[in-house]
């Protein structure tokens, strides 16, 4: 069996819909984004988004709307997931939960689920909700407060093709206005909703024959009431006998998809489209002689271009925030006047959006040991490719080599704003480098003391430093005046163990004895010591309140029994102590405070870190937590990245500690190795650090502070494959375009960009010149006609092989197959692509793959096998044909996998003597497959059409393959790689898959999901067909949250654990155990 | 299809719209194959077949003969010419042959199915040792029998005779006593509803079509007119279905609709739930048979697809609007039934020229016949690739221990 762990490595990115309303509280703006699985809610501020909350929900959120009740000040929220689950949530004022008022679920098994999607619509005086889930029926659910359960009941629609539906304000009983499709077109028509009878009435009006791409209603609010359609080429206002209709050619271009109400009172709209472009839809009104309003006029204006639009809400002030799924989401200010290119759109931030993700590739760029994932993201003119690496970058600038730093600081001489010393301490000596510009330079610095090592080297004043090294505490003139003060300990002789200092305060440790001296420019005072109970092992004097300069308290670490201690100064009197437990010696603390909350963390000599919450007035420890960093000792250092505190923490493993959303969290920084770091802003190098290992100096900067780094490379269409070429370590990328011409005879070419790689960033393209042959065109509908190119590519020895086709698009069931296409071959060299050959073929090329040195093709329902012969032409070797369409094709060694387009997997074997194909083992399950890849030799992993993952196994005796695994997952999965990052598969022995399915299940009884969606649920396999509960596969994403939970939760969770203690012999789990287990988990990806 | 699959990628349009297309697409292009059949077991005319729920795999039929038979329609080896073997078959060993009429497979798992015939018997069949586990005598001819896929709360089988009785049999008391009058004719079809599972509509000689709530004890709940009258002018009124015997009845997977065949050549689509006619048009559809008649309509497509047969062909209509899509010849006498195997799409249908035919879509078969191509072509350039090679190879034994 096959075991798996399933992991999310990325959050989802792309918007589903985003609402606007006041969620949190009756005075706040709220902004809620459902992505995917997730909830993000942010509070609108004068200053911008300022985020509050993330929720994640069991369940792909498929509607979300906000709504308010009789009686409630502020609003509730309505989501509705892919799989029928309801429910309705409330933000509880004490700011940790979001209450769950009431839920449902909806699934009634046996309905069709409609092929326009989910419509989810709450009626605007909240006394309904209505649902269009499944043809033909419609279910209400009545909202009345009290009801803990919502008890919905479904009605008959004889409309059996729902394209929109939307409920009308101001009507005594709820009613609701759809457009539907039927084979005379498409039509609009009311219905009242009579709760008692439960059914349909006939509604106050209807119109046959709408414009015939009708798609969308908006219901518009009192006091003019009645319903706007939006089609293709028309905008039409609708009410009763008033039907006002507009068709402004400047919205045919492209299909409008959604729509923002900018006004409370429905004046005013934002329309978005595909292309990207954002309208504004006004509505004129006229009062009437007799007071009634009514609505004279509709105008449609181009306000500009946006992303693509996915969801458009109005926040506050001409600020509109557009969710996207096809590129970054953005948000854009509207502005009265246009600028100078006519457009009154203004862009004000942007939010990175990975997918969707059509293709990836991974590829170690930088030779770091880190892979990248180089994916083809987004669609048409947001379509890019993007590079994305965990953790943070550092780029070097300069590097030194030095070996033997054991510390270095960089000052300022007579210097208001930049950094002009270097200060490096080595054992037995230290060293003052002055940087001017670029260049380093040693230099004297009378008073300095150059023989002894430096502890600490910090700025007094501008013209004042301080150096602490074994022997003394010395304050150093920088204006050349020497030595202005020093400090010994008496007795005489006493070495300086530790020291650290800050502006105005220094702590110096002595075996176990403890100084604390108070500075002034030109002062060192002593100002008390005591002794401590055993030898200190790190001090930290930090100042925690921002913009004091003084410290109240000392965090001190010893040696022996193990502890952090919070002292107060001056008086040293002992605020708390921490028992760390173990036997590693704390060997750096620090106290910080990370977006206004206070931290102390101790960094132990086996890489581990524990973090604390500090109360700044009483010292009081709380909520430890512990991390696991690296293996060598940690040495932590503060720097300010961006007007953000930020923690380095120097060891092998460097990572930097950053705070998200109230929570610590701990990334990877590329580089091997650190010892020693300090931030460096000199007029050469601004805003860098410096850092030191064994060997050298590097002066370098850092990428902004994030989990993962992506890097954006906008290509203006839809890339569709990529593919990596080692030897010239180029990029073959193939994008599309769609051109839609206006008569017979034109026809268009998505140019295919090979593109050098990221580094040199040269794009070089050359567009398929022969594509022009019409292949019997015939005009579809309305004279427009669509002529689509795309292909797929793979590397083959060091030419690019590209397939290309060309076919009509056709409204199905007539959409035919391909029957024709090429295999284009090209040889990339100096930064040139040129075709060197081209073969024919019967049908479409679905995937291309790299076979021992040949090119294996799918095309249609065959599998072939080609040759590049010398003569430089593709000849056929070798074919299978035994599926119904080869969707995808995975190799490994002589073994072929083929995904189908709906008969699951198939595994090949090349005969290497015969020269052909033979089929070893088929899945025989009728699965229809987005994605395959091959996990090892005897297990296959299957991703289908419902959003499930599967795994297959290969029986050793029997000719065929078993499904051993199932699980339920989220889409934005069509591309799956080894390594896959979106989500991460891995695989398991046994024994830990039978203990984290323990855990899983604790943790899925312990963690109350939103919703309360039973996680079992979430994660079962789901098709159309069947529902089966997950097996095989272990939920990462539950278990790393394990890591998230307060202690006692976690105490609960291991109750009655058992692990294997190496031995063989089980025994109790603790939860440190456990936190190590999940510890190690998170760091597969 | 390329645009939707691309479409699919990105996300820009559902999944479940591929499936539907390419679904429909295959439904609409169903074509006679020439390189699968149905090994031949039957000896007279085959009137019902049915294709098991659980697994998709086995194809029960029964015919005239009193024979049964199973077919495995699942093969190790995939290609494309097959012959569906039988797994086991009986037939009744004593002089007397009676039709067997309607067949179903039981709709939780494959181990047992139900016959029924002209014999007045109802038959419970275990699969494993082919031998009947229980039976019910009736007082006249079976002509259809049916047990709800959905039902929770019971495990009735609805029977239908020839003396206008609807019989309810339940397999866990084994009491065959719920009866439901109302039918003045022979019943000849009888369907429970896949979405209510206490809905039953029968379909009878007497023209009329009745839906009963079998939970009340008064009589059905509402009968289809075909004339959608509001309320019966006169008394006496009868609602009738169609002009003639009522022989097909089948509910839409969804439970939403309800298709009715009669002998008046007519087909109609009915709501479940109101009883009003659709008033769809399907033309005329030759009906002839006074039996019961087994249609299929598929399920996942988007228009779904009625397949009736009618004569000696299968004709495929649009659901909804009534359009004629297709005739499928191949019989070469009457079709009596036939059935749809879902994941696959493929159709089997059965007829009174003991014929099982096996309908693909066409364009499996044009794959096929293009790939047969290639390969041949393959094999002549290999065949002379392989004789150059012969012709090269080295001869001398290169081992140096033998001879």
């Amino acid at each position: 069996m096959a075991y798996n762990y399933v992991v999310t490595a990325h959050k989802p990115t792309a918007v589903n819909a985003c609402v606007t309303g006041n969620f949190t509280s009756p005075d706040d703006l709220n902004l809620i984004i459902a992505k995917n699985t997730r909830m993000e809610i942010y509070s609108v501020t004068p200053e911008g988004l300022r985020p509050v909350k993330e929720v994640g929900i069991y369940g792909r959120i498929a509607v979300m709307e906000l709504f308010r009740p009789q009686g409630e000040n502020k609003d509730l929220l309505f989501v509705l997931t892919a799989r029928y689950n309801a429910m309705i949530l409330e933000y509880q004022q004490d700011g940790e939960t979001t209450e769950i008022i009431a839920r449902a679920h909806g699934n009634d098994r046996i309905g069709r689920p409609s092929e326009t999607g989910i419509i989810g619509i709450i009626d605007p005086q909240c006394r309904v909700i209505g649902l269009r889930l499944y043809d033909g029926l419609f279910k209400v659910i009545p909202l009345e407060r009290e009801n803990k359960e919502l008890k919905a009941f479904n009605i008959r629609l004889e409309e059996l093709m729902v394209i929109d539906m939307q409920f009308l304000h101001g009507c005594a009983t709820p009613t609701v206005v759809l457009v539907h499709q039927d084979h005379h077109g498409r039509h609009v028509k009311t219905y009242e909703i009579s709760l008692r009878d439960k059914e349909f009435q006939k509604g106050p009006w209807k119109q046959d024959n709408v414009e015939t791409e009708a798609c969308m209603v908006i219901g518009v609010p009192e006091p003019y009431g009645g319903a706007i359609i939006i089609g293709q080429e028309s905008v039409t206002y609708h009410k009763g006998e008033n039907y006002i209709p507009i068709a402004p050619p400047v919205i045919k271009q492209s299909a409008l998809t959604c729509y923002g109400r900018v006004d409370a009172n429905g004046s005013r709209y934002l329309l978005g489209d595909m292309a990207g472009r954002l309208f504004m839809l006004l509505l004129e009104r006229e009062e009437k002689m007799d007071g009634s309003h009514v609505v004279k006029d509709l105008k449609v204006e181009l306000l500009g271009e946006t992303t693509i639009a996915e969801c458009i809400t109005y926040l506050d002030n001409g600020v509109v925030f557009i969710g996207s799924r096809f590129g970054d989401s953005q948000l854009v200010k509207l502005n009265v006047e246009p600028d100078e290119n006519g457009s009154f759109v203004q862009i004000m931030e942007t939010f990175v959006n990975l997918g969707p993700i059509v293709d990836m590739c991974v590829v170690d760029l930088e030779r770091q040991g880190q892979g990248q994932l180089v994916t083809c993201s987004g669609a048409y003119k947001e379509g890019s490719l993007r590079i994305i690496r965990n953790g943070i970058g550092i780029h070097e600038h300069a590097s030194i080599d030095l070996p033997g730093i054991k510390g270095i600081w960089a000052l300022k001489k007579n210097s208001e704003v930049f950094d002009n010393l270097l200060v490096m301490s080595f054992v037995g000596q230290s060293r003052v480098l002055m940087l001017s510009g670029e260049e380093v330079e040693e230099t004297e610095l009378p008073g300095f003391d150059g023989d002894s090592q430096t502890f600490v080297c910090i700025n007094i004043t501008p013209d004042q430093m301080l150096q602490i090294t074994q022997r003394s505490v010395r304050l150093v003139s920088l204006t050349d005046q020497g030595l202005l003060c020093e400090w010994t300990i008496r007795p005489e002789g006493r070495n300086i163990s530790l020291a650290s200092c800050n502006t105005t305060q220094a702590a110096i440790a002595a075996g176990s004895e403890l100084h604390y001296l108070e500075l002034a420019p030109g002062k060192i005072t002593h100002v008390g010591h005591t002794v401590m109970e055993h030898e200190i092992a790190c001090l930290d004097i930090t100042p925690l309140k921002e913009g004091e300069g003084r410290a109240q308290l000392i965090a001190v670490g010893l040696w022996t029994d193990i502890s952090a201690r919070i002292l107060r100064l001056p008086s040293f009197e002992s605020l708390h102590v921490e028992m760390l437990g173990g036997e590693i010696i704390p060997r750096s603390i620090l106290m910080s405070t990370f977006e206004g909350l206070h931290y102390l963390l101790v960094a132990l000599g086996d890489g581990s870190l524990f973090y604390f919450s500090l109360n700044p007035d009483t010292g009081m420890l709380s909520e430890k937590k512990k991390v696991t960093l690296g293996t060598q000792p940690t040495v932590l250092r503060p720097f300010r990245s961006l007007s953000t505190t930020n923690v380095f923490a120097c060891s092998d493993r460097p990572t930097v500690v950053y705070s998200s959303n109230h929570k610590l969290v701990f990334s990877n920084v590329n580089l091997r190795e650190v010892n020693h770091m300090c931030p460096l802003n000199s007029e050469g190098y601004q805003d860098s650090l410096a850092l030191a290992n064994d060997s050298t100096l590097m002066i370098g900067t850092i990428d902004e502070i994030q989990k993962l780094h992506i890097r954006t490379i906008p290509l203006g269409e839809s890339p569709r494959r990529i593919a990596y070429q080692e030897a010239s370590q180029t990029f073959g990328v193939i994008s599309m375009r769609t051109d839609i011409s206006e008569s017979s005879g034109g026809s268009g070419a998505g140019p295919i960009r090979p593109s050098a790689s990221t580094q040199a960033q040269t794009i070089s393209s050359s567009t398929g010149s022969s594509v022009a042959k019409p292949l019997g065109i015939s005009s579809a509908s309305g004279g427009d006609m669509n002529d689509f190119v795309c292909g797929d590519e793979q590397e083959v020895h060091s030419l690019l092989v590209i397939d290309q086709h060309t076919f009509e698009a056709l409204v199905h069931p007539e959409e035919a197959e391909p029957k024709q296409g090429r295999i284009i071959v090209f040889h990339y060299a100096e930064g040139k692509v040129t075709q060197v050959g081209e073969k024919e073929i019967k049908g479409a090329a679905y995937s291309m793959a790299e076979f021992n040195g040949k090119l294996l093709a799918s095309i249609n329902s065959s599998v072939r096998l080609f040759e590049w012969t010398a003569e430089k032409e593709l000849r056929l070797e070798c074919s299978n044909f035994n599926s119904i369409i080869a969707l995808y094709i995975k190799t490994k060694g002589d073994f072929v996998l083929v995904g189908d387009l709906m008969r699951s997997l198939t595994l090949l074997a090349y005969k290497q003597r015969e020269g052909c194909f033979e089929e070893i083992a088929r899945d025989c399950n009728p699965n229809w497959m987005t994605s395959i890849e091959i996990l090892d030799d005897d297990n296959f992993l299957g991703a289908e059409n419902s959003f499930n993952l599967f795994t297959c196994q290969k029986d050793r005796d029997a000719c065929d393959a078993a499904c051993r695994g199932e699980h339920y997952t989220s889409p934005e999965h069509s591309a799956i790689r080894y390594c896959s990052w979106s989500c991460l598969v891995a695989q398991l022995p046994q024994e830990f898959f039978m203990f984290l399915l323990e855990v899983q299940n604790r943790l899925a009884q312990v963690i109350k999901s939103v919703g309360k969606i039973e996680h079992s649920f979430w994660r079962s396999f789901h098709t159309e067909r069947k529902t089966e509960p997950a097996q095989g596969f272990i939920d990462g994403d539950l278990i790393e949250s394990y890591l998230d939970l307060s202690r006692d939760k976690m105490q609960e969770v291991v109750q009655g654990l058992q692990i294997d203690d190496g031995s063989g012999m089980k025994r109790d789990a603790t939860v440190d155990d456990l936190v190590k287990t999940v510890e190690e988990l998170t760091r597969i990806h | 299809m390329l645009r939707l699959l691309s479409e699919r990628e990105t996300g820009q349009s559902e999944p479940l719209f591929l499936r539907r297309a390419e679904t429909t697409r295959r439904y609409f292009n169903l074509a006679l194959s020439k390189y699968r059949d149905v090994e031949e077991i039957h000896k007279g005319s085959i009137n019902s077949v049915d294709i098991d729920t659980v697994e998709n795999r086995y194809l029960l039929s029964g015919g005239s003969h009193s024979t049964i038979a199973i077919h495995d329609l699942q093969t190790t080896n995939n290609g494309m010419v097959q012959t569906y073997k039988h797994v086991c078959q009986t037939s009744d060993s004593s002089n007397c042959k009676y039709s067997v009429d309607t067949v179903q497979w039981y709709p939780i798992d494959t181990g047992m199915f139900t016959t029924s015939g002209a014999d007045h018997k109802l038959k419970i069949w275990d699969t494993n040792t082919m031998k009947v586990a229980d039976h019910y005598t009736f007082k006249s001819r079976v002509c259809d029998h049916h047990m709800s896929s959905i039902a929770r709360k019971h495990c009735l089988i609805a029977v239908g005779c020839e003396q206008s009785t609807v019989k309810l049999v339940d397999m866990k008391s084994g009491a065959a006593t719920h009866q439901l009058k109302g039918h003045t004719g022979s019943v000849v079809a009888v369907r429970w509803s896949p979405r209510h599972e206490f809905l039953l509509a029968t379909g009878s000689a007497d023209s009329k079509v009745l839906l009963w709530d079998i939970r009340t004890a008064k009589g059905s709940l509402l009968a289809l007119d075909q004339h959608n009258r509001r309320v019966s002018s006169k008394s006496g009124d009868v609602k009738t279905a169609h002009d003639g015997t009522v022989n097909g009845l089948q509910f839409t997977s969804d439970g939403l609709f309800i298709v009715t065949f009669g002998t008046d050549d007519r087909l109609r689509l009915w709501n479940a739930s109101t009883g009003r006619n659709m008033l769809v048009n399907f033309g005329s559809v030759f009906n002839s048979s006074k039996r019961s008649l087994k249609f299929a309509i598929s399920g996942d497509g988007c228009p779904d697809v009625l397949f009736i047969p009618s004569e000696g062909n299968i004709q495929v209509l649009d659901l909804y609007q009534g359009t004629h899509l297709n005739t499928l010849h191949g019989h070469y006498n009457s079709v009596n039934c036939c059935a749809l195997q879902k994941e696959t799409h493929y159709l089997f249908s059965g007829g009174a020229d003991r014929n099982m035919l096996v309908w693909i879509p066409t364009s499996e078969t044009e794959d096929y016949e293009e790939n047969l191509k290639d390969q041949s072509r393959e094999c002549h350039s290999e065949g002379s690739v392989r004789k150059e090679m012969t012709a090269t190879v080295d001869t001398w034994s290169s081992d140096e221990d033998g001879a």
